[in-house]
């Protein structure tokens, strides 16, 4: 009866204009491989964010799609959407 | 539908796949079924209707961990969703000392729509740090197409109803909650 807790990247998903990628982790406890209880947190990495930190396989993504040409719109949108209207 | 059943063993009798479906159309709806335990859909479930707007195909819950960009460090960072459908409600509990620029708070589980105009806002309150600049009100609203929080103080100026505020109108540490919905 060994207890453990696994913490997986279960769904990442690239998401609009700008390819965002949303990440959604996953961390269950198992019990002798059955999963007892699990729990998600999401985050989200945006072009132009620094994703050094994030996993390999994010790195990978956000590398292919995070282009300077996405970063560079991304930037334009949210220098242009600063204000409430 | 027993007429055709096939006794192939003194405990196994075999029906068709066309004498299933038969038996089962025949079998009236249960007007309030009762379920004991849990149900798994691969799909969606339509309620209400059978149009592309009654289908409910997604339901999330979870936990993100919201940051303030002008902020130097946090003590408190909560963040709780809860996503159905296409309708995201975040609730936010920031506690921070800042540094420079904008109040912008970041870190939302899911971009909001790209929907042009498209600025949901929500309820805050503040509990620390906004005793200067928090009277008119405090407004907060999704921007289109990103994963954040913008917040606003509500002026009373015909010229200009809001001001962004930054770390110029805020004490050097804050602590406030933010709930907010958004569609994606």
């Amino acid at each position: 009866m060994a207890l453990t807790k696994e913490v997986t990247q279960d769904k990442i998903e690239i998401v609009g204009d700008y390819k965002h990628v949303q990440v959604r982790t996953k961390t269950a406890v198992m019990e002798d491989g059955v999963e007892l209880s699990s729990g998600f947190s999401r985050h989200v990495v945006s072009a132009g964010d620094d994703y050094s930190a994030e996993s390999a396989e994010v790195q990978a993504i956000c590398a292919a799609v995070h282009t300077d040409a996405v970063v560079a719109a991304y930037a334009a949108h949210v220098a242009a959407s600063t204000i409430g209207e | 539908m027993t007429k055709s059943a096939t006794r192939e063993a003194a405990d196994k009798v075999t029906f068709t796949q066309t004498e299933v479906n038969s038996a089962v159309a025949l079998k009236a709806p249960i007007a309030s079924p009762v379920f004991t335990g849990d149900i798994t859909v691969s799909g969606g479930v339509y309620l209400g209707g059978t149009g592309a707007a009654n289908k409910l195909q997604d339901y999330e819950e979870g936990t993100f961990t919201p940051s303030v960009s002008a902020a130097a460090s946090h003590s408190i960072q909560l963040g709780f969703y809860t996503k159905v459908g296409n309708l995201v409600t975040v609730t936010i509990k920031i506690e921070c000392a800042l540094s420079s620029g904008s109040l912008i708070v970041s870190g939302l589980p899911f971009v909001a729509s790209s929907a042009s105009s498209y600025h949901p806002c929500g309820s805050f309150f503040g509990v620390i740090g906004f005793e200067n600049y928090g009277h008119g009100g405090i407004a907060t609203q999704i921007v289109p197409n990103q994963a954040v929080v913008q917040l606003y103080i509500q002026n009373n100026s015909s010229s200009s109803n809001y001001t962004a505020i930054d770390s110029t109108h805020v004490a050097a540490s804050c602590n406030f909650s933010i709930n907010i919905s958004y569609t994606v």
